[in-house]
């Protein structure tokens, strides 16, 4: 099987997903995306099976041969960018990189299954057990409406990929902090600040107090991260403001700092006198550890990867992926199998070419071998 | 006189101001009340001059006589309220309260303008001072653009009279005012990936947070001055630790001593996380209008001739400015509070009360004829 040959192909392909804009929230343009994928995989034989979206781009499944204890492949449709980024961020190549909205995530990764399975049926190496990938929807914003379906699919396979780029240097992603999210709501009373100003209960003011101790839950030895990233509050200068709110963003590397920083949080008490707190949060994604579990499927992959030549390295990253729901269900799962490169969600967004063919080779050799 | 039979035509023209939106931002419906004011001070016999503004509503000058020690009313155009809110908050008159957008802030106050006018031209008892009338566009923005011309005219009179709404129900005149200022605070960070790169980020809102608790503290009731922040915002995204922040804010003070004080607290303010930045802005926008010997004196005339007429009011203060705080600084005398007694000020319930309206008109005619 020779990739590097694949390698116009793959890109030509990767232009067309990548000028398919297909922002989360978009259903249509999920549907776009996911017309080009369903295509494709039916012209490599696959059985395709729908699950239908209300809100969402329908979920798109495509099954090779029957049957459980499978090889499960997991991608996702959806990007960051809103329709029309192409205009200032056009789909190109320069040197050895690949750039333009969701080519490194990860629209790179798709190209690369795809790929991979093509190769493998025309080698006729495809294995005895049933090869599967689920394309999802809403990956980017939380996989809410994906979940479900991920797990269950999961639960079936002996092994999960997740093509979710790489790190930069290559290195797999063996892996994830948990994700999770909180708001808080600060409630003052309002008040004209000229004429009653000691009436009023200045919400912002209340914030700012529980902004300060929220930030110093931060605790980079345990890797747990918390991060205020958004505030609003307030309307006109002169009028002592009744609401703020703000959004908090964290991260945990063990699974019982959940607890410890929701509590922490739920216990805050407001500062001033006459104004409340309201918390809303959940864990989003569980973390992904480095466990015995993921060191034995790590060796593995390793060892099939060393026979064709490919060198694998370990890694882990600060954001969370589907690969985050897996892990909990005792399932051999490897993540980062998508290409290499820099710059997600932001406009620097792009992928190193040769990545997608080195990639799509350690993949092919995964389903074949594992 | 009987200012309460005027009722009629006092209700038509203030509903037709009324219904005549005018917020501060929008130059041409501010020009469409200032026709209606034009079209009645030049129906009464008023000398008319437009001073053309660009970005606000025109001012209007209206002058009857000529000379020396004229007295000098004062009004603004502006409201706060958009254009459409009348769907929602009609002109509309109930149990002895009027309400409406701009009803008691301040269109009533130039409807007892123009009608004392009127009432002592029926009677033949029209002063031998002259009387200006001006007419602003742009008070509830801070007349940045009118206190020129305000300053200007309040110096050639010997009395100015403003006839902003009285603050509370108990109908005091305003003979003091709290000075205002505006200030903002930005605050710029690192943007980092809140996953992948916490410890690279800068948290702007933190580092405003930090500014926003100590600013808080300024606040000194005894002395009346007072510090609220009113809004902030910062941030793009959950997952982005915020390279940017920022927060607004309103002073008020008694002095100027007070402002300056708070104005370099402000200006002081250092990052407490090392490498933010911090932009901060302060101005004055009106200084405080003292209950000074002068104005002692104007309201000590003022009181003897309202008992003379029969009407009793009431010296008091407010935390709120308004252009009065301008001509005071000049040390000319002033009066302001000359308007209708309300409630609700900049709010969808705001209303004045009835009879406010003719007891006023009735002062103002006997302050116009007597001082």
């Amino acid at each position: 099987m020779n990739f590097k040959k694949q390698l116009p192909a793959m890109i030509s392909f990767l232009q067309q997903l990548v000028e398919t804009e297909s922002p989360t929230n978009d259903k249509k343009a999920v549907d776009r995306v996911g017309a080009i994928l369903a295509e494709a995989s039916q012209n490599l034989g696959a059985k395709l099976t729908f699950h239908p979206q209300e809100k969402h781009g329908d979920h798109i499944v495509a099954k090779w041969g029957e049957g459980e204890n499978g090889i499960l492949l997991l991608g996702h449709m959806d990007t960051v960018f809103p329709v029309g980024t192409l205009e200032t961020m056009p789909f190109y190549e320069k040197d050895d990189k690949v750039f333009g909205p969701g080519v490194f995530d990860m629209k790179g990764g798709l190209v690369i299954t795809l790929n991979a399975i093509g190769a493998l049926r025309e080698a006729g190496e495809m294995p005895d057990c049933p090869v599967t990938i689920l394309f999802t929807s809403d990956e980017e914003t939380g996989s809410a409406v994906s979940r479900t379906l991920i797990e269950e699919m999961a639960r079936q396979a002996k092994l999960v990929l997740v093509l979710e780029p790489a790190l930069h240097d290559g290195s797999l992603k063996t892996w994830r902090k948990g994700v999770g999210n909180f708001i808080l709501r600060a409630h003052g009373h309002a008040s004209h600040a000229g004429g009653a100003h000691a009436k009023g209960r200045n919400a912002i003011e209340e914030m700012a107090h529980q902004i300060l101790k929220i930030q110093k839950l931060t605790d980079y030895k345990k890797g747990t991260t918390l991060s205020i990233g958004t505030i609003k509050g307030g309307t006109a200068s002169n009028v002592i403001p009744d609401f703020a709110e703000i959004d908090i963003d964290l991260r945990i590397t063990g699974a019982d700092e959940y607890e410890r920083i929701a509590t922490a949080i739920n216990d805050l008490r407001p500062v001033l006198d006459g104004t409340s707190l309201e918390v809303t949060g959940e864990l989003n994604r569980p973390p992904m550890p480095f466990d015995a579990a993921m060191e034995a499927t790590f060796s593995k992959t390793k060892a099939i990867a060393e026979k064709v030549g490919i060198t694998i390295k370990a890694g882990g990253s600060g954001g969370g992926s589907d690969g985050n729901f897996i892990a909990p269900l005792g399932i051999s799962v490897l993540d980062g199998l998508g290409a290499s490169g820099e710059g997600a969600h932001s406009s620097r967004e792009y992928i190193h070419k040769e990545s997608l063919a080195e990639k799509a080779q350690l993949v092919a050799a995964l389903i074949r071998d594992w | 006189m009987n200012f309460a039979a005027r009722k009629p035509a006092m209700m038509k023209l203030l509903q037709e101001m009324v219904e005549v939106g005018s917020p501060t931002y929008d130059r041409d419906a501010v020009n469409r009340m200032g026709a209606i004011v034009a079209r009645e001070a030049a129906r009464l016999g008023a000398n008319l001059e437009t001073v053309p503004m660009q970005e606000v509503g025109d001012n209007i000058i209206a002058r009857w006589g000529e000379g020396d020690g004229g007295i000098l009313l004062t009004a603004h155009l502006d409201t706060v309220f958009p254009l459409g809110v009348l769907s929602t908050m009609p002109f509309y008159e109930k149990y002895g309260k009027v309400f409406g957008p701009g009803a008691l802030d301040m269109k009533s106050g130039i409807v007892i303008m123009l009608h004392a006018i009127e009432a002592l031209q029926e009677q033949g008892r029209m002063p031998k001072r002259p009387i200006t009338m001006l007419f602003n566009s742009d008070e509830e923005m801070g007349s940045y653009k009118s206190r020129g011309l305000i300053e200007t005219i309040a110096k050639d009179h010997a009395l100015t009279l403003v006839f902003e709404p009285c603050e509370y129900l108990e109908g005091a005149l305003h003979t003091w005012r709290k000075g205002t200022g505006k200030f903002s605070i930005k605050a710029q960070g690192k943007a980092a990936h809140s996953g992948g790169a916490h410890e690279k980020g800068l948290n702007a809102i933190e580092e405003l947070s930090y500014q926003v608790v100590k600013v808080q503290q300024l606040t000194d009731y005894e002395k009346g001055t007072t510090i609220n922040i009113g809004s902030m915002s910062g941030g793009r995204a959950i997952n982005i630790v915020p390279a940017f922040a920022e927060a607004d804010g309103d002073i008020r003070f008694k002095s100027i001593e007070e402002y300056k004080r708070v104005e370099d607290a402000i200006k002081k303010l250092t990052p407490v996380l090392p490498d933010a930045l911090l932009e901060t802005k302060c101005n004055l926008n009106r200084p405080p209008m003292p209950f000074d010997s002068t104005m002692e004196e104007t309201f000590d005339k003022a009181y003897k001739i309202a008992s003379a007429a029969g009407v009793k009011i009431k010296a008091g203060g407010s935390g709120s400015a308004s252009d009065a705080n301008f001509v005071s600084q000049l040390g000319v005398p002033v009066l302001d509070g000359l308007g209708t007694v309300g409630e609700g000020f900049h709010s969808e319930d705001e209303y004045f009360l009835l009879d406010s309206l003719f007891e006023r008109t009735k002062l103002t005619a006997a302050l116009l004829r007597d001082w």
